[in-house]
C-alpha cells in the first residue's frame, strides 16, 4: 500500500513535468546539441590508402609529436607576438613585453638547436615553397608545400626539460595557453594509414562499433547533463515557494521521505527519458555503420552506456541542485550549479578530453580508440559509483533539511541560516 | 497516548513562541471545543503563528498542545486529523481543479478509487462541480478559496483551520464562503482566523481575541457584546465638529446625513448631553476591547 502510494505520487510528479515547458526546452537543447556536435563526426570505415594521405586525427601521446606540434604553434605566435589563451575558458590575446619575447626567443633557440636568424631563414625558405591550391568544386583553398616543415625539436632536448620551458612560456602568456600541460595532452595529429588501419581493425575485431558511438554520445551529452537538470530542481523548489504550495503540502500526512524521493526521482526520470530516446539516433547510425562493416549491432549497448555513464551525472546534478534549492528556496543555487559545471568542464579541459578521474563530466572525445578507453575504464567505473553513492547521501541530507523546514526550522529569510528556534 | 477525555478538544497549555527576540505568542492557555471557533486580532497579533503551530508548520518554543488527545509532537498523527487552508491559498497555476485535488489527495494517502469519489463529493460541496477542468490561473479569488477548503477536507479532518479565508472577497463570495464553513462544521472543530469581525459575527459562537501574542478576550460573542454594553454612543454633529469627536474618542462608524454627521464612538461615560447609548454590534465591541490598555484581559 505504502509503495503503491509512492508510485502514485511519483507518477503525479512525472505528469507535472510532462506539462512543464522547461522539459521541452531541455529536449530541444539536447537534440540541437546532438545534431550540431555529434552529427559532424566521421564514421568508422576501413581506411583506403589515398594520395592526400589524410586518415583522420588522433590525440597523440607521443612526446616527439607533442613537442613538434607545440613548437610549431610557439614559432607562429612568437613571430606575430600574439599569443592566445583561454583563462576561465574565454579567449584572450596576449602580447609579450620585449623582455619576455627575448626569453621566448632563447627557449626557441634551445629547443630548435638553432639561433633565431637560422631558424627564421629556414622558415622563410619553407614559406617561399608554399603554394595555394583551390578545389574547383568546394572552393576550399589548400596550402601545399613540397618541403616538410623545417622546424622540429632538437634530438638532445629531453621531454622533462621541454615541459619546464613550456611552463616558463605559460607563465608569460597566462593560464589556459597552448603551452599548458592540458593543452599539450590534447594535441591531435594526423594518423598514418597504418595507425588508422590498426584502429579500425581493433574496433571491428572486438565489435566496438556501437560502443564507440555510445562513448562519443555520452561524451557530448554529458556536457549538457552537467548543468541543465539543475534548473529542473531549482525552478521546481522555487515554484513551490513562489506559489505558496509548501504550506499546503507540508501539513499533509505524506512522509518527507516519500515527498522528497518522488520529486527527486521524477526529475531524474524526466531528464533521463529524453536522453534514452535521443540515444536511438546514434544507435540507428551505429547499426548502419555496423552493417556496412559486417559486424552485428549490439542494440543494448547504448542503454548500458546511458545508465552507467550518464545516469550518475543526472543523479548527482539533480541532487546537488535540489539540496541547495531546498535549503535556500530561491534562485541562488543556480550560481552553485553553474560553478559546479564550470569547474567540471574546466577540469576536463585541464586533464584532457579522454579522461575520467573524479570529474563529474567524464570525457572521451574520440570515435573508436578502444585501447584508450580500456585504460580509463576502471577509473570511469569508480567515478560513476562515487557520484551515484554521493547522490544517495545528498538525497538523505535533503530529507533531513525538508523535514526540518516542514516544522518551521532552517528558515532562510534574508539572513543566512536564520534559525527559528522551536 | 490518546486521552479519550480530550477526543474532541484542542488544549493549549502555556504555549509561547519566539522568533529571535520577538515574542509572537506569550504563555497562551486555551481550550477549543467542537464547533466554529473564531480567532480575532490585529495583523501581527499572533493568529497565524498559533495556527501554524496547530497544523505542525511551526513548533512552540515552550508549552504543549494536544489536539483531540494527540500531542502536537506526534506530527504524523496530527497531520492525519487536521485540514488547513492557508491565507492566500493557491497551487500550481497550470493545474486544473481536479488535478490539484488529485495531487493533494495522493499526499493525504487516498487510493485512486476513494480519491475520485472524494474529489467529486467535495467539489460539489464547495460548488465547483462544473469546474473540474478549470485551471488555477483562471480562477477568481473566491473560487480559489473554495478549492482551498475542498482540499483541506480531503482527509475528512477532525479539525479544520482556516486563515483569513474571506480577505479580498466580494460580499457575495464572502457570504457564500461563510455558509460553506457553517455547513461543513458539523462535528468538527473549525478554527476561523480573521481580522474581519463580520465573519466571526456570522459564523462563530466562541471567540478568542489575541493581542501582542496574549489573550485579550476569550468567551462567547454575547459575552463580548455585553462587555461593551452602555459604552457605545451615537451622536449627530455638524461636519466641522467631527474632528473634535475623533480626537476625544475612538470612532467606530461615521454616517453622512446631509449637512450633519451621525457618529458612533466608544466612551466609558456619557460625554455629551445629546449623545445617546447605541445598540452594540460585534465590531463596536471588538473596537471597545482593543481600546482597553495593554494587559487587560477578559476570560470567561
Amino acid at each position: 500500500m505504502v509503495i503503491l502510494m509512492f508510485f502514485s505520487l511519483l507518477r503525479k510528479e512525472c505528469e507535472m513535468w510532462g506539462k512543464n515547458v522547461l522539459l521541452y526546452i531541455f529536449i530541444i537543447m539536447i537534440f540541437m546539441f546532438y545534431t550540431t556536435q555529434m552529427g559532424s563526426e566521421n564514421d568508422i570505415s576501413k581506411p583506403v590508402e589515398n594520395n592526400d594521405g589524410y586518415y583522420g586525427y588522433n590525440i597523440t601521446t607521443d612526446e616527439t609529436d607533442i613537442m613538434n606540434e607545440t613548437i610549431y604553434t610557439l614559432v607562429r605566435e612568437y613571430s606575430n607576438n600574439s599569443y592566445s589563451s583561454y583563462p576561465l575558458m574565454f579567449y584572450k590575446e596576449k602580447k609579450l613585453s620585449p623582455k619576455e619575447s627575448d626569453e621566448v626567443a632563447k627557449i626557441l633557440e634551445t629547443l630548435l638547436g638553432k639561433d633565431e636568424t637560422q631558424w627564421e631563414s629556414d622558415l622563410d625558405e619553407y614559406y617561399n615553397s608554399v603554394s595555394e591550391k583551390k578545389d574547383e568544386v568546394t572552393g576550399i583553398v589548400e596550402v601545399v608545400s613540397q618541403q616538410t616543415f623545417p622546424l622540429c625539436v632538437d634530438s638532445d632536448v629531453k621531454y622533462s626539460d621541454f615541459l619546464a620551458m613550456m611552463s616558463q612560456v605559460e607563465s608569460y602568456v597566462g593560464n589556459g595557453s597552448n603551452y599548458s600541460l592540458a593543452s599539450m595532452q590534447n594535441i591531435a595529429v594526423p594518423m598514418t594509414y597504418q595507425q588508422a588501419l590498426e584502429n579500425y581493425e581493433k574496433t571491428i575485431s572486438i565489435n566496438d562499433v556501437a560502443s564507440a558511438y555510445a562513448r562519443l554520445f555520452c561524451d557530448y551529452t554529458g556536457i549538457l547533463l552537467g548543468i541543465v537538470p539543475a534548473f529542473f530542481a531549482i525552478t521546481r523548489v522555487y515554484k513551490d515557494k513562489k506559489n505558496q504550495v509548501l504550506q499546503v503540502v507540508n501539513c499533509k500526512k505524506v512522509s518527507t521521505l516519500k515527498l522528497v524521493c518522488s520529486k527527486y526521482l521524477a526529475m531524474v526520470i524526466m531528464t533521463f527519458i529524453p536522453v534514452l530516446i535521443l540515444s536511438i539516433l546514434p544507435l540507428i547510425h551505429a547499426t548502419f555503420v555496423s552493417n556496412i562493416n559486417g559486424v552485428q549491432t549490439q542494440y543494448y549497448i547504448f542503454a548500458i552506456y546511458c545508465f552507467g555513464w550518464l545516469l550518475p551525472t543526472i543523479l548527482f546534478v539533480v541532487a546537488f541542485a535540489y539540496f541547495f534549492a531546498s535549503l535556500f528556496e530561491n534562485l541562488l543555487p543556480i550560481l552553485f550549479s553553474i560553478l559546479l559545471w564550470f569547474v567540471s568542464i574546466a577540469s576536463s579541459a585541464s586533464t584532457g578530453l579522454i579522461n575520467a578521474g573524479y570529474n563529474l563530466i567524464p570525457r572521451f572525445n574520440e570515435l573508436g580508440s578502444y585501447d584508450k578507453f580500456e585504460k580509463i575504464l576502471p577509473q570511469l567505473i569508480e567515478n560513476r559509483i562515487i557520484y551515484s553513492v554521493a547522490s544517495i547521501l545528498i538525497v538523505g541530507i535533503i530529507i533531513i533539511v525538508v523535514s526540518k523546514k516542514r516544522v518551521g526550522r532552517l528558515q532562510f529569510n534574508g539572513k543566512l541560516f536564520k534559525h527559528t528556534k522551536g | 497516548m490518546i486521552d479519550k477525555n480530550l477526543n474532541d478538544k484542542i488544549v493549549i497549555k502555556n504555549v509561547s513562541k519566539t522568533y529571535g527576540d520577538k515574542k509572537a505568542l506569550n504563555n497562551l492557555n486555551l481550550t477549543i471545543n467542537q464547533g466554529m471557533f473564531g480567532l480575532l486580532g490585529r495583523n501581527g497579533a499572533g493568529k497565524t503563528t498559533l495556527m501554524k503551530i496547530l497544523v505542525t508548520l511551526h513548533q512552540p518554543t515552550n508549552g504543549n498542545v494536544k489536539i483531540c488527545g494527540i500531542d502536537i509532537k506526534d506530527k504524523n498523527k496530527i497531520r492525519d486529523i487536521i485540514g488547513y487552508l492557508p491565507q492566500d491559498f493557491t497551487m500550481y497555476n497550470n493545474m486544473s481543479v481536479y488535478e490539484v485535488m488529485d495531487y493533494l489527495g495522493v499526499l493525504v494517502g487516498l487510493n485512486k478509487k476513494n480519491r475520485h469519489k472524494k474529489i467529486v463529493e467535495l467539489l460539489e460541496k464547495v460548488n465547483l462541480q462544473n469546474n473540474h477542468k478549470t485551471k488555477v490561473k483562471a480562477m477568481s479569488g473566491g473560487m480559489r478559496r473554495r478549492l482551498g477548503i475542498a482540499q483541506a477536507l480531503l482527509n475528512d479532518p477532525k479539525v479544520l483551520i482556516v486563515d483569513e479565508p474571506t480577505a479580498g472577497l466580494d460580499p457575495e463570495e464572502r457570504i457564500r464562503f461563510r455558509n460553506i464553513l457553517s455547513e461543513i462544521a458539523g462535528n468538527r472543530i473549525v478554527i476561523l482566523s480573521t481580522h474581519i469581525v463580520g465573519d466571526i459575527e456570522a459564523t462563530c459562537e466562541n471567540i478568542v481575541v489575541l493581542d501582542k501574542g496574549e489573550i485579550k478576550f476569550s468567551g462567547t460573542v454575547t459575552q463580548l457584546l455585553n462587555l461593551a454594553k452602555g459604552k457605545i454612543y451615537t451622536l449627530e454633529v455638524a461636519k466641522n465638529e467631527l474632528e473634535k469627536v475623533k480626537k476625544e474618542h475612538t470612532v467606530t462608524c461615521v454616517l453622512m446625513k446631509g449637512a450633519k454627521v451621525e457618529v458612533r464612538f466608544i466612551s466609558e461615560t456619557q460625554p455629551y448631553v445629546n449623545a445617546m447609548v447605541g445598540q452594540v454590534n460585534v465590531e463596536d465591541a471588538y473596537m471597545y476591547l482593543m481600546s482597553k490598555k495593554d494587559g487587560d484581559s477578559y476570560v470567561f
